[in-house]
């Protein structure tokens, strides 16, 4: 009960801090904003946010890649684009570089001879080592196994009808076939059993993320430190003044004073989180309810560890400079190695491992498997396990440096 | 009964006792690195008693309180608060106490009410009980009408007041103050003291902790004097003074002459016990009769070519008594 007391009364001198308003709600929604609006995101057509997918057809007449085309169409997973002759040049450099997640070129013949039952495959470029590559051609390959499946019915179908009735000429064989392979296409359209597969790999994209699917997480992860100088300020001074000590003359522990504090942080930035997500969801439409328990978790994962980040950073601090001087090169340091202003993938391997120590980049990992990736809570569990690890490690030192601090036996 | 204090001291022989025992400090020690900040203290006090722990700045006695308080752990020795023994007992013991603390222990943009009300919950008050408490603190300190103002508003006294107000919140059997009148208004400094003698009245135990030798000798039934981390005297007043007899205590400043040259001639003088020189260059002595010594001061002092621009003779008091102890004065250790 004396924790709950605790964080409330820090939550209650947090609010009457003008810096609250201002690291915790104003800045962090203008940045929000304005940096979406100047990647040219806030027009609203970051919505669709699944993975960009090239289909280059050099079959155009021929009906099976229609219905391929088809297919990738339906999918939950990837968006087709059809790119123009200059860039069908240059796709293997446009997946390379991000604007495309994978490019599918159907070759010349490939109806012709698949109808003819001759195995013929399309070409994908893919970099499978990324997970929303491994996404796209989960996606390529469920469509490719659709389209011989529909083939096959569409192939026996014409030949019961044959066996029954023979068609009149050649053309009339044709049309028959061509309905039943659109009808056992479009069949799918409506399966009686859909299988999503969930990754929780430590590979991340967002090479084809859009600027409000990156910046409405990245800006998020970014100042929940920032949400906390105010108060790690009441902490700090609690310390540096005879509160603390006071505090430690009545029956609460010192472990019950370090947990009510870190409540109190923790409760501060997950309210600030729900105001960016919505606002990341109402004004830019950002899915973040596609899934929401996974979404939750990632957010509660993310307010406990930015809780002890904020202890460590309390505890830490000689000075009250200190304490926004610190909470400042964590931000700065967790946000650009973390990935929250840009892909970590289009930074190169090195950093991209670099950034992946860094517990914000597994916040933003969480986020983005949902918005981006359209995976599910299998997918956050990685993320939200790494960053209460972190949140283990952090709140053990600051454990040990307020005892340290106070020549308290914390026992 | 009187007790000087030689080292090693024999734990709990403090003193003899009538009443039942709320403090009872045996052999406490407390290193801070290679500091030995506190020494192998013991000493009782009773309930209802107002006991004083006398001494300059440094002389362990925050430290001391610190241990009492459970807010420091003791690297040797023990004590027991009604009972409850800090080392193994320290929920018990943080229940029966209340604290004062030498700074004002307060949220600065909280409210009075706000902070009553916080501090009361800490200590286990809920509901009415709280909400009664609250009040009767308000009243107690005289702050019921601006209640609603943040503390950060008050006038020193004000917060000082609110201070000890929070201490009282819980009923504490035993209360402990840190040199709470530091830095304040005589005004405020007299309502504190007054405040402290109501409670004890009331039959509050109080262990009080200043280096002025005035609040000592007003509020004390007993008074320890420590000085580097260890308790070097505790009696009553009364039999403190006895260990200086009948000296009398004279400060004198002089100009136009090296202080430790005369410091030394004077000391030649029968009738003069110790002389001391202070921070500021005057001169303090001990003497048996300041009226028969006087002259002679005056006499080597011109002989040496030095002028006695001050003279302020003090009869026997707890500043002599540390004099006589350490060789210092209070205020100059």
């Amino acid at each position: 009960m004396r924790i709950f007391t605790l964080a409330f009364k820090d939550l209650l001198q947090t609010t009457r801090d003008v810096r609250t308003a201002v690291f915790v709600v104003v800045m962090p929604l203008l940045f929000t904003y304005f940096l979406i609006a100047v990647n040219g995101g806030a027009s609203g057509s970051s919505t669709d946010s699944r993975l960009a997918l090239a289909f280059i057809n050099h079959d155009p007449n021929g009906i099976v890649s229609a219905q391929f085309f088809n297919l990738l169409g339906n999918s939950e997973v990837v968006r087709l684009g059809v790119p123009d002759e200059n860039a069908q040049a240059r796709i293997s450099e446009q997946v390379r570089d991000g604007t495309y997640t994978a490019a599918v070129i159907v070759p010349a013949g490939y109806s012709e001879q698949l109808i003819a039952g001759t195995p013929v495959k399309p070409q994908v470029i893919v970099d499978q080592g990324s997970e929303s590559g491994q996404s796209a051609l989960n996606a390529i390959e469920t469509a490719s196994d659709r389209l011989q499946g529909a083939l096959q019915t569409a192939r026996q179908t014409t030949q019961t009808f044959e066996a029954r009735q023979p068609f009149t000429d050649a053309t009339a064989r044709q049309n028959f076939f061509n309905e039943a392979l659109a009808a056992a296409t479009g069949a799918w359209k409506t399966p009686t059993l859909t299988v999503r597969t969930e990754q929780g790999g430590t590979q991340s994209t967002g090479n084809q993320v859009s600027p409000a699917t990156q910046l409405s997480p990245g800006i998020l992860v970014q100042f929940v430190v920032l949400g906390l100088v105010s108060i790690c300020v009441v902490f700090f001074l609690e310390r540096k003044t005879q509160t603390l000590s006071r505090m430690l003359t009545t029956p609460i522990s010192p472990l019950g004073i370090l947990l009510g504090h870190g409540l109190a942080m923790a409760g501060l930035i997950f309210f600030q989180e729900i105001l960016l997500i919505t606002f990341g969801q109402i004004a830019f439409g950002v899915d973040y309810l596609r899934d929401p328990l996974a979404v939750l978790l990632v957010m509660v994962a993310l307010a406990v560890w930015a809780a002890s980040l904020g202890l460590l950073i309390a505890v830490f601090a000689r000075v009250m400079e200190q304490v926004v001087m610190f909470s400042l090169i964590a931000m700065f340091t967790l946000s650009t190695l973390g990935g929250c202003w840009f892909p970590l993938e289009i930074t190169g391997p090195v950093f991209s491992t670099i950034g992946h120590l860094t517990p914000s980049a597994w916040a933003m990992e969480g986020f983005q498997n949902v918005i981006v990736r359209g995976q599910g809570i299998g997918a956050v569990l990685l993320p939200v396990g790494i960053l209460m690890a972190y949140t283990v490690v952090f709140f053990s030192i600051v454990t040990w440096k307020f005892q340290r601090r106070t020549s308290l036996n914390m026992a | 009964m009187l007790q000087v204090v030689t080292q090693p001291q024999v734990p709990g022989k403090a003193a003899n006792h009538n009443g039942p025992i709320a403090i009872r400090v045996e052999g406490l020690g407390k290193n801070f690195d290679k500091i030995q900040a506190v020494q192998d203290v013991s000493f009782e006090v009773e309930e209802g008693q107002i006991v004083s722990l006398l001494g300059p700045n440094g002389a362990g006695k925050t430290t001391t309180l610190s241990m009492l308080a459970c807010l420091l752990r003791p690297d040797s020795g023990d004590a027991w608060i009604m009972d409850y023994s800090i080392k193994t007992e320290a929920a018990a013991v943080k229940q029966a106490i209340g604290v004062v603390p030498q700074e004002i222990a307060l949220y600065s943009d909280l409210s009075a009410k706000e902070n009553l009300q916080f501090w009361g919950k800490m200590y286990g008050l809920r509901g009415p009980k709280l909400t009664g408490r609250v009040e009767e603190i308000l009243e107690l300190v005289g702050l019921t009408e601006r209640q609603k103002g943040p503390v950060a508003k008050f006038s020193g006294g004000m917060k000082r007041r609110l201070n000890i107000g929070v201490a009282l919140l819980h009923r504490p059997q035993v209360l402990y103050m840190d040199e709470p009148t530091v830095g304040i208004d005589p005004q405020s400094r007299r309502n504190i003291l007054d405040s402290v003698k109501k409670l004890n009245r009331e039959g509050m135990t109080v262990l009080y902790t200043t280096h002025y030798m005035e609040e000592a000798q007003e509020l004390s039934n007993r008074i320890i004097i420590m000085d580097q981390g260890k308790v070097i005297v505790q009696g009553t007043h009364q039999e403190l003074v006895k260990i200086v007899g009948e000296q009398d205590r004279i400060n004198l400043t002089v100009s136009q002459v090296v202080p430790k040259e005369i410091a030394e001639r004077w000391h030649a003088l029968e009738g003069v016990n110790r002389v001391s020189l202070n921070e500021d260059n005057s001169l303090t002595l001990l003497v048996s009769d300041s009226n028969l010594i006087l002259p002679n001061l005056f006499e080597v002092a011109t002989g040496l070519g030095a002028r006695i621009t001050s003279v302020d003779i003090q009869e026997p008091n707890l500043e002599a008594v540390f004099l006589h102890l350490t060789g210092r004065g209070l205020r100059d250790s």
